[in-house]
């Protein structure tokens, strides 16, 4: 098959002068390097099409995760404001119309995964083959599903060159297809990693269809100890795990100084939330505007310490959260008891990495106590990994009670306090579809139009 | 690491004192050599050859013994001397390009030595001068219906070392973009502007018949990282041929000139010739040539150097950079800031002078069996950058063998060797510029020069390889056949070699990066031509041929990160490494045919038509057929003329010629990238079966004049050109999983303007003699039709139906002189701002002969009619800009502004704001200032020609608005120019004496 991989292109017979004619008659050119479309299904090349839908995953994750990590306020602007793509208005964590960062990535990890459904399926390819490829599209769907203010939905027919369908104000059908995904990937599962992932993907996605009882089964088939990454590596810049690379000390970028995570891993020393001094520089890369004496005090996250860190995608310590969300819903037992269980089960198994010692567990007194420390664990868990902002969004749309531990940095008392928060206000809690969409899909109007 | 720098350093005083003192040795052996007994036996001739119309001395004729293999070259003086021509009657010729060749019988006499003198005719319009690009074949200029540009290297007077400064300016309609102080940088040319949004508008290039690389070597790629962020210089492969190899360029510069081209020649065509062998005795010319430079201001506010002073070096006679804050103790460990690295001042400065030195040596002879022309250079040059150096060697060989009667084979062969070093530049981590521009708000978080003098020891190296190779057959059977084959091939190697050392601070483990770029080209030609008589009155020259050019480029680019630390580092030496390998291969071949009718040698009609293939057309698509038509008028010739009225000619032409789209671009592809050592592919090409070639037509007209004796001449030229079929990328909706552009022959592009060159012979005496030269173009482009696609990015602009290609679009504050908040026009949406490439361009010259034959010439290039965005200070990063220090309450330490700040300033001084950097973008450049002085009084009677040359060049500048930097830096000029233009420091002045003997 690799002699076939590449592109032949023939010039035609021409020339009226002998040699020339000759030539030019005789000039097969081929080029290796590029794959054409029919040659995707052979055998060898299955596993080509898994990985690419892995790979612009994980290329989705570059600006999808800073961004959410700034709006959600899990870091704060170093002063190297409009680097890596972010605009400034991003580093208040203020999102714009036809602002969507990883839209594009997640949709092409779509597309080619539904192409490899549809490719696999015709030629018989193996169940694992056919398992992978369905949770991939699971999870591009999930994550469109959860940064996302509306859908897109083109047809799940790679071969349909149709636009895709616009449905304003919901995500609702990226979930669906996520669970009709993941339902897949459950049936050609060939082993318990396989179903654990294919279970923990649709208990994400039912938690957000407010499928409470479906979200409390599914979570509860997976066990602690499982995780789904997406890999990062330092192969290609694309791949880099941004959030340490822009945080690293070359760049210095983002700073934990002024987050609610800054006192917190003072006081506690969690495991999930390190943060640390960097000896060689005190100070961010650049200077924040309005920021008094201008250079913002160096934090970085420790969370991840190298560009090729994975991004959890799912977890067992995330469906026990997913669980005790469900209870406080009033799935399952519809104890508040048993839900905090469950959230202290996540914190204990932490130790201080200030004394080694288990964190100290939460004690609720009522259900509103319960859902703040829901909120704040689930925070903490799942820190810097692009969820908390979709969290924040479901739980304000739901009008759950607790609190969220977010920093008030518009108010002119907050030490981190400056003029870039009162000029770009907290907007939407999810991003818009892209101006590139907008303009090209006629389904979906232009904003203003 | 400490080894790492000792080596650097030891580059970085790489002078090759040894080189320069052979090559003088050479030069004073070969004058001192006695030459009397070569006098015995023979006579001798002697004379003088002078302007017929001035009276004044001509230099650089070659005078020659038919037959024989004696003649030489006259000397500044117009005088000249043969020795040891056989004794008998012979008929000796006299010919300079530009000028009617002379001839005379002449009997020379055993021991005596006969004197013969020759006046000169020029030709201002040069009509029967013969021109080869774009004809078939060869014709006279008043053949051809558009408009060609040739410059005769003897012409300029500057003794550039590069090709491309020697094309700035010499023509209305040919613009080169200097790019910044990076030595090696390549410059973009442009022929007419842009006539095309997608692809390239760099024209082709030939040399002596063989296709060779044109654009810039691409910049360096690391694999699968950020692009271009290496020293950011892309050398340019015009620039690797010696210019005194040259004997002459000609440039066509539309489709109108360009049909029999074909496919990829729409941007124009340059054709360089190098020098041939002649009859007579071997003529020996060496010139040696030592020159520096310095960097002038381009900062703002006192800090006139954008704080790079302490990174600059300086011209011979030393100097500081005046406005620079050279106050810094050189107190530290670091011994590259010690002793003789430290200014007068004490301040911390790094090493040495700008030092350019050339040396070159040719020799030029044969028979009537063989010619040959044989020359070799070295250069060595150390830029104003603290560790740019440049080094080249060029070989050149040119035969001519005439075995029989009708047969003519030429072989010519030039090689090229270059190494550069740079410094790290531009918008690169470990940019100089960028890290001082930036001072304490950079990377180090510290403006401190000897804390940012740490990125010196990331290593730039590069090396290329050139070698161009040809061979044409011309056959002639019978009176009035002609056929001429080429065969010839290009070959352009780049290695570039950028190594983090260990202990690096960007990266403390070491990185390597081999970039390895490799380009052949290979050229068939041919071209056959038969002129018959259709009638007493008309004559017919019927051409056809073919041609086939294979194009070939290979890249592999390895890197290597974390090196042990007992190694000079290899990239089999790094614990981790990564490649990558990209293989193109693209043939374009075609036939064509063309007809010129020859009435009375005074009115020419040229049909024609060229067909093509090309393996990136899509499957679908088939030939391209690209026709031709032209006609000219030799007016002056006419009966009703008086000659009192000069010479006039009229001409007018359309043609049309393409560009191919990319080669992958017509089939529907996946990427097959990797992702983590595991295959993975990606959606890339949607692909388009009919994808064809983007079609640009033309039509030109014009006149070449000359009055009052010549003594004024004009050249004027209108041209209109239409690309159909534009190849656009057209974008994808971003949910339908290929996302990637495809390109798409959708658009529609409109490019025109005129073109005046004047030249006058304001004082023409054989003593005194001045000459002005006034070239005067405008350009201007507009998209008509971008076919359903939205407006996009493209050539450091937008892309927009109506506007120019491409249109400055952007944010602009609607109450700039208002004390207060500043408002933006159209509330804050971007509004076109004008056209971003200029649309007027005026090239004034001025040569001045005194008593002496002493030449002074001045030679500039104005630019205006467009807008540019000049700002290379990070305001979004809140560094302080030195533009604001005026509206900054503390401008050593903060960037709050005064209240009293205009609302213009306040923007542009604003973080989050800092849209509206928008200025007329007119400037003026003094290209070249030259002083040419005969030397030949000292070793009168062994060297036939001795000249010493003063050149200055970009001594001067003038900007109409733009406050600082450098407007020719505006544009990031992307892989056809130079990648992320802005944080760089400008090109330096420079100053360069020559001394030329021929003997």
């Amino acid at each position: 098959m690799k002699s076939m991989i590449g592109t032949k292109r023939k010039v035609g017979v021409l020339g009226t002068g002998f040699l020339i004619a000759a030539l030019a008659g005789g000039c097969d050119v081929t080029n290796p390097g590029p794959i054409q479309d029919e040659f995707l299904a052979e055998p060898d090349a299955q596993p080509g099409l898994i990985n690419g839908a892995q790979r612009s995953i994980a290329v989705s994750f570059r600006a999808y995760a800073q961004d959410l990590a700034l709006i959600g306020r899990e870091i704060f602007p170093g002063g190297q404001t409009g680097a890596w793509g972010n605009p400034v208005f991003i580093h208040a964590g203020h999102v714009q119309p036809e602002f969507g960062p990883g839209f594009t990535a997640l949709h092409e990890a779509r597309f080619i995964s539904e192409t490899a459904i549809s490719r696999f399926t015709e030629v018989g390819a193996s169940d694992d083959m056919l398992h992978q490829a369905n949770l991939w599209a699971g999870h591009s769907y999930r994550m469109l599903g959860e940064a996302f203010c509306d859908a897109v939905l083109p047809s799940t027919d790679p071969t349909v060159t149709d636009p895709g369908e616009y449905h304003p104000g919901t995500t609702a059908p990226y979930f669906e297809r996520a669970i009709t995904n993941f339902t897949n990937a459950l049936g050609f599962a060939t082993n318990d990693q396989q179903r654990h992932a294919a279970f923990a993907g649709r208990a994400s996605a039912n938690l957000w269809l407010g499928n409470w009882d479906d979200a409390l089964s599914d979570a509860r088939q997976v066990p602690d100890d499982f995780v789904l990454v997406i890999e990062m590596d330092d192969s290609e810049s694309a791949l880099y795990n941004y959030l340490y690379e822009a945080n690293s000390g070359t760049f210095r970028s983002y700073t934990v100084q002024f987050t609610w995570f800054e006192d917190y891993y003072s006081e506690t020393g969690d495991p999930r939330t390190p943060w640390a001094i960097d000896p060689n520089f005190s100070v961010g890369v650049g200077s924040l505007s309005g920021f008094p004496g201008g250079q913002v005090p160096y934090k970085p996250q420790r969370k991840y310490t190298s560009r090729t860190d994975d991004m959890n995608l799912s977890s067992g310590w995330e469906m026990r959260l997913v669980e005790a969300e469900a209870i406080l819903r009033g799935a399952g037992s519809g104890s508040m008891s048993d839900a905090m269980g469950l959230i202290n089960h996540v914190r204990t198994r932490n130790a201080s990495d200030h004394d080694g010692q288990a964190l100290e567990p939460w004690t609720a007194t009522s259900t509103e106590e319960a859902w703040t420390f829901l909120k704040r664990e689930r925070a903490i868990e799942l820190w810097l990994e692009g969820r908390r902002v979709g969290d924040e969004r479901r739980w304000t749309q739901d009008g759950t009670p607790g609190t969220l531990d977010i920093p008030a940095w518009e108010d002119p008392s907050h030490p981190g306090h400056t003029p870039l928060f009162i000029d770009n206000p907290r907007g939407p809690l999810c991003f818009d579809i892209p101006a590139a969409e907008r303009d090209r899909n006629p389904n979906v109007p232009v904003v203003g139009g | 690491m400490a080894l790492d720098v000792r080596d650097r350093r030891e580059k970085v005083s790489h002078r090759h004192p040894q080189c320069g003192a052979i090559i003088g040795l050479l030069l004073f052996a070969v004058i001192a050599l006695p030459t009397a007994a070569l006098e015995a036996q023979t006579g001798g001739i002697t004379g003088r050859v002078i302007d017929a119309q001035s009276g004044s001395p001509l230099s650089d004729v070659q005078v020659y013994v038919e037959g024989l293999q004696v003649g030489t070259l006259a000397r500044s003086d117009g005088t000249f001397t043969i020795s040891n021509v056989p004794v008998g009657t012979h008929e000796l010729r006299a010919q300079r390009i530009g000028y009617a060749a002379g001839s005379e019988e002449v009997t020379v006499a055993e021991g005596e030595v006969v004197t013969v003198n020759f006046e000169l005719r020029s030709a201002a319009l040069a009509l029967d001068e013969v021109v080869v690009t774009g004809a078939a074949g060869a014709a006279r200029r008043r053949e051809i219906g558009n408009s060609i540009t040739q410059l005769n290297v003897a012409d300029v007077r500057d003794r550039p070392t590069s090709t491309s400064d020697m094309l700035q300016g010499v023509a209305a309609g040919v613009e080169l973009t200097t790019g910044g102080a990076g030595i090696g940088q390549g410059k973009q040319i442009r022929l007419r502007g842009n006539s095309s949004i997608s692809m390239t508008n760099q024209p082709i290039i030939y040399i002596d018949g063989i296709r060779m690389m044109d654009g810039n070597f691409p910049a360096r790629r690391t694999p699968g990282q950020v692009q271009g962020r290496g020293a950011h210089v892309t050398a340019s492969p015009l620039d690797n041929i010696n210019p005194n190899d040259i004997e002459r360029i000609e440039v066509i510069k539309g489709s109108a000139a360009t049909t029999l081209y074909g496919t990829e020649a729409s941007a124009g065509v340059i054709q360089i010739f190098t020098k041939r062998g002649s009859e007579g005795s071997p003529v020996w010319t060496v010139e040696m040539q030592q020159g520096t430079g310095w960097a002038k201001p381009y900062g703002i506010n006192g800090v006139n150097y954008l704080h790079m002073e302490h990174f600059l070096r300086r011209p011979w006679w030393g100097g500081g950079y005046e406005g620079g804050d050279m106050s810094l103790p050189c107190v530290t460990d670091d011994e590259r800031w010690q002793g003789t690295n430290s200014s007068a001042e004490g301040g911390c400065r790094f090493p040495g002078a700008q030092w350019y030195q050339t040396y070159n040596m040719s020799v030029r002879g044969g028979g009537q069996a063989l010619q040959y022309f044989i020359s070799g250079s070295y250069q060595d040059d150390q830029g104003m950058l603290a560790l740019d150096e440049l080094e080249r060697y060029n070989f050149q060989g040119n035969f001519t063998v005439s075995p029989v009667d009708g047969l003519q084979i030429e072989w010519n062969t030039g090689l090229t060797r270059q190494w550069q070093q740079n410094t790290p530049s531009g918008n690169n981590l470990s940019g100089i510029e960028l890290q001082m521009m930036r001072q304490e708000r950079n990377y180090f978080s510290d403006g401190d020069p000897r804390t940012v003098g740490q990125a010196l020891d990331y290593d730039f190296q590069q090396w290329i390889e050139r070698m161009t190779t040809g061979v044409t057959v011309t056959y002639n059977p019978v009176t009035d056949l002609t056929n001429r084959f080429t065969v010839g091939y290009d070959y352009a190697q780049q290695e570039v070699r950028n190594l983090m050392p260990i202990g690096f601070w960007e990266m403390p483990e070491g990185s390597l990066v081999n970039d390895t770029f490799q380009k052949r080209m290979l050229t068939f030609d041919y071209v056959g031509s038969y002129r018959f008589r259709l009638s007493p009155a008309v004559q017919s020259n019927f051409s056809w041929g073919g041609q086939a050019i294979g194009n070939d480029e290979r890249n592999v680019i390895a890197h290597g990160v974390n090196f042990p630390g007992a190694v000079a580092p290899t990239i089999s030496s790094a614990s981790i490494r990564r490649s990558e390998e990209e293989r193109e291969t693209v043939w374009n071949a075609g036939f064509f045919f063309q007809n010129v009718f020859d009435i009375s040698d005074k009115y020419f009609v040229t049909l024609g038509a060229r067909v093509d293939g090309n393996s990136a057309f899509g499957e679908g698509f088939g030939l391209q057929t690209y026709p031709k038509a032209s006609a000219t008028w030799v007016v002056s010739d006419e009966d009703f003329w008086s000659e009192s009225l000069g010479s006039l000619r009229l001409r007018t032409a359309f043609g049309q010629s393409g560009r191919a789209p990319g080669t992958f671009d017509a089939v529907r592809t996946w990427d097959p990238i990797g992702y983590i050592g595991r295959p993975a592919f990606q959606p890339e090409n949607r692909g388009n079966p009919d994808l064809g070639p983007e079609v640009t037509s033309e039509i030109e007209f014009g006149f070449d004049g000359s009055w009052f004796e010549d003594r004024l001449g004009a050249e004027f030229t209108y041209y209109y050109q239409r690309t159909s079929d534009a190849l656009m990328d057209v974008s994808a909706i971003p949910s339908a999983g290929f996302s990637s552009a495809q390109q798409e022959n959708v658009g529609e592009v409109e490019n025109k303007g005129m073109e005046l060159e004047l030249r006058g012979a304001v004082i023409q005496r054989a003593d005194w003699g001045l000459d002005l030269g006034l070239g005067f173009s405008t350009n201007s482009s507009e998209v008509l039709d971008l076919g359903g696609t939205d407006a996009f990015n493209a050539l450091s602009g937008r892309i927009m139906e109506g506007q120019p290609v491409p249109v400055a679009w952007g944010q602009r504050v609607a109450n700039p002189d208002e004390i207060g908040p500043f408002v933006y026009e159209n509330e804050g949406e971007n509004v076109v701002i004008g056209p971003i490439f200029p649309t007027r361009y005026v090239t004034p010259s001025v040569t001045l002969r005194t008593p002496g034959n002493v030449i002074l010439s001045a030679r500039g290039e104005y630019r205006g009619g467009n807008m540019v965005d000049v700002n290379p200070i990070p305001i979004g990063r809140s560094v302080r800009s030195p533009l604001c220090f005026p509206y900054y309450v503390d401008p050593a330490a903060d960037i709050h502004l005064k209240d009293d700040t205009p609302a213009i300033w306040r923007e542009r001084c604003t973080p989050g704001a800092a849209e509206d950097y928008w200025w007329d973008g007119d400037y003026f450049k003094l290209r070249s200032v030259s002083a040419t002085v005969p030397v030949d009084f000292a070793f009168r009677d062994r060297v036939s020609n001795a000249t010493l040359t003063l050149a200055m060049n970009n001594l001067w500048d003038w900007f109409k608005e733009v406050p600082f930097y450098d407007v020719e830096l505006a544009h990031d000029l992307g892989d056809e120019g130079f990648a992320n233009a802005s944080e760089r420091a400008p090109a330096p002045a420079t100053l360069r004496l020559s001394l030329r003997v021929t003997f």
